[in-house]
């Protein structure tokens, strides 16, 4: 496409944020429909190298696109992401597509309602491009799980995006849409923003509706909004946030406002001894710690904190939410919904629908949890479980009295290569390390970029909070990415 | 080992899996490994310390209870593997003993 063409402008507006493009539509140097295009043609381009979707909906969003256009200016002014293509991960309920979570047990399925999430995005404008890929029903990381594909990080093709949000994190990071929604039980949206060099934020617990979020381990599921940049995330992180009463766990405070981000106070940071120890890659240490040192040269008090039972961390982890995994996919019973298999009774209905639905990392999970559950093994086990998760909350209670946010790596190493720990699982756990302490405390924590390898792969560091105390979180990020300026770096695809 | 092998049958059954031979070979070690590492929680004396609740937020919300609409039976059936009108069909679920 020669320079100077409109549609050579346009193919650029994959690069800038949502305020300008919002502006360039309300000036009428773009249409939607042009944009929503633009979109569709990066995705047409990339797609078969990254593989970040599972369903698209070309001629549906094109079409939405002209309604947007042939709104009146004051009708776009009053919306949040007035025709701003995005991504849905495929285990968030939308009326009308296929919502498969990435496993053959729901293919097929098409939700009869749409998750609050969604219905929330619709009134601010947004377009959903399409859904996408991750491990399947959530339980991964790396999106290797998913029964359908292969997802490729953008930053190096045979590297994994991470996961299980990793569709959601390669399409923003490929440019194919400027911002995607994800969920995170354990770290499902800001380890592959780490590994994909995009913005993710994990919100407080009951800050964003589970309302039609397909249920994974609910006492952790939380939406998340994902972005190239701070101020992206933090305006879809607006437009989806807020009390729910279709979700009993919603928390009832003031939805979300972007618009009352300040500039950064100068705050006390903690920094956890746990998240720097054995198994930290050096590259990643080294570039979270020069984010540190800048945050200290502008005044701010680094304080070393100590989180005693992170070491306990993935065990918690791994019983709880697999506890609640294998109690929420009791549903999958091939009665009402879902693949049919087998039926000379309903043991054998049950047994076979299952047995050939579910993948092998759901079925390892779903046989821990009912483990963890069963008679004789409860109290050692689940019990245990929680017990220690009430530790490890009280040990951020108690950093959280001398310090305002945590700061440490978002994950041990940068992205791996494919393949390389599919078939051992508890290496593949430990990649969660870092992220899972604060999830089981329900707390919010963003994770950005802060640099890069010397293999050219993107570092996340992730700033950890108050309960409901997003606002603090986005404007240390805010910081962070215009003193790192690590928008200026790109993946060479 | 933590888990025998008839444990983990059981497992299978409890869990409403049917496995093939070949995956029962990848999974039963994989499951008895996973079970053995989180078994490390056993060294925490936790005797005293009251289990984990409720994360963040202080208090749940019942809503309030009022009617609203429904979603319409065709929406909520038609993702059904099979039906009968109204009717999810599944197969019997109390045996005919009397013959």
């Amino acid at each position: 496409m020669p320079e100077g063409h409109k549609g050579y402008l346009i193919l650029n507006t994959i690069n800038k944020g949502i305020q300008d493009l919002v502006v360039m539509m309300i000036n009428g140097d773009i249409s939607c429909r042009e944009l929503i295009s633009s979109s569709l043609n990066r995705i047409d381009a990339m797609e078969e190298k990254i593989g970040a979707f599972l369903t698209l909906r070309r001629e549906e969003a094109l079409k939405e696109a002209e309604s947007i256009d042939n709104l009146p200016v004051k009708s776009k002014l009053n919306m949040k992401l007035p025709g701003i293509p995005i991504a849905i991960k495929d285990n968030i309920s939308t009326m009308g597509i296929e919502t498969t979570c990435a496993s053959k047990i729901l293919k097929g399925y098409i939700p009869p309602y749409d998750a609050t999430v969604i219905e929330r995005l619709k009134e601010s404008g947004a377009i959903i491009i399409g859904k996408a890929n991750m491990d399947e029903f959530a339980m991964g990381s790396s999106t290797e799980n998913s029964a359908f594909k292969l997802t490729h990080n953008p930053w190096d093709l045979k590297r994994s995006p991470g996961g299980s949000s990793g569709g959601s994190t390669a399409a923003v990071a490929a440019g194919m849409v400027p911002i995607s929604l994800g969920s995170d039980t354990g770290g499902s949206v800001k380890q592959p923003a780490a590994f994909c060099g995009v913005t993710g934020l994990r919100p407080t617990y009951g800050r964003i509706s589970r309302y039609g979020l397909i249920a994974f381990a609910s006492s952790m599921d939380q939406i998340g909004p994902i972005a190239k940049s701070v101020s992206d995330c933090a305006l879809l992180f607006s437009a989806i946030s807020g009390f729910d009463e279709r979700d009993s766990t919603s928390a009832n405070i003031e939805p979300f406002d972007n618009n009352k981000i300040d500039t950064l106070p100068v705050l006390r940071i903690g920094v956890p001894k746990e998240y720097f120890g054995k198994g930290l890659d050096s590259d990643v240490s080294k570039e979270v710690q020069g984010a540190i040192n800048i945050l200290e040269g502008e005044g701010n008090e680094i304080k070393e904190i100590q989180l005693p039972h992170t070491e306990y961390g993935i065990e918690t982890y791994y019983l709880i939410a697999n506890a609640e995994a294998s109690s929420n996919l009791a549903r999958f019973d091939s009665i009402r919904y879902g693949l049919r298999k087998g039926g000379e009774d309903l043991l054998d209905l049950y047994n076979k629908t299952r047995g050939s639905g579910f993948g092998l990392e759901v079925k390892r999970r779903i046989l821990l949890g009912t483990y963890a559950l069963s008679a004789g093994y409860y109290d050692a086990y689940y019990g245990q479980a929680q017990r220690a998760r009430t530790k490890i909350s009280e040990d951020f209670k108690e950093s959280f009295k001398e310090v305002d946010v945590i700061i440490g790596p978002t994950t041990p190493t940068p992205a791996f290569i494919l393949g390389e720990k599919v078939n051992d699982p508890l290496s593949m756990y430990l990649n969660d390390i870092y992220t899972i302490p604060s999830n089981l405390a329900g707390l919010p924590a963003v994770s950005i970029p802060c640099g890069l390898t010397s293999d050219n792969l993107p570092v996340g560091l992730q700033l950890i909070g108050k309960p409901f105390d997003e606002k603090r979180l986005f404007e240390l990020a805010l910081f962070l990415e215009r003193a790192l300026a690590f928008d200026s770096y790109r993946p060479a695809i | 080992m933590s888990l025998s092998r008839e444990e983990f049958e059981k497992l299978t059954l409890l869990a409403r899996l049917e496995l093939t031979e070949d995956e029962k070979k990848i999974l039963f070690p994989q499951v008895d490994a996973i079970i053995s590492y989180v078994s490390k929680l056993s060294e925490l004396n936790l005797k005293d310390v009251e289990p984990y609740s409720y994360a963040a937020s202080s208090s749940l919300n019942p809503g309030d209870d009022k009617p609203s609409p429904s979603l319409s039976i065709d929406d909520v059936m038609r993702n059904a593997p099979e039906r009968k009108d109204a009717f999810f069909k599944c197969p019997r679920v109390i045996k005919d003993t009397s013959s």
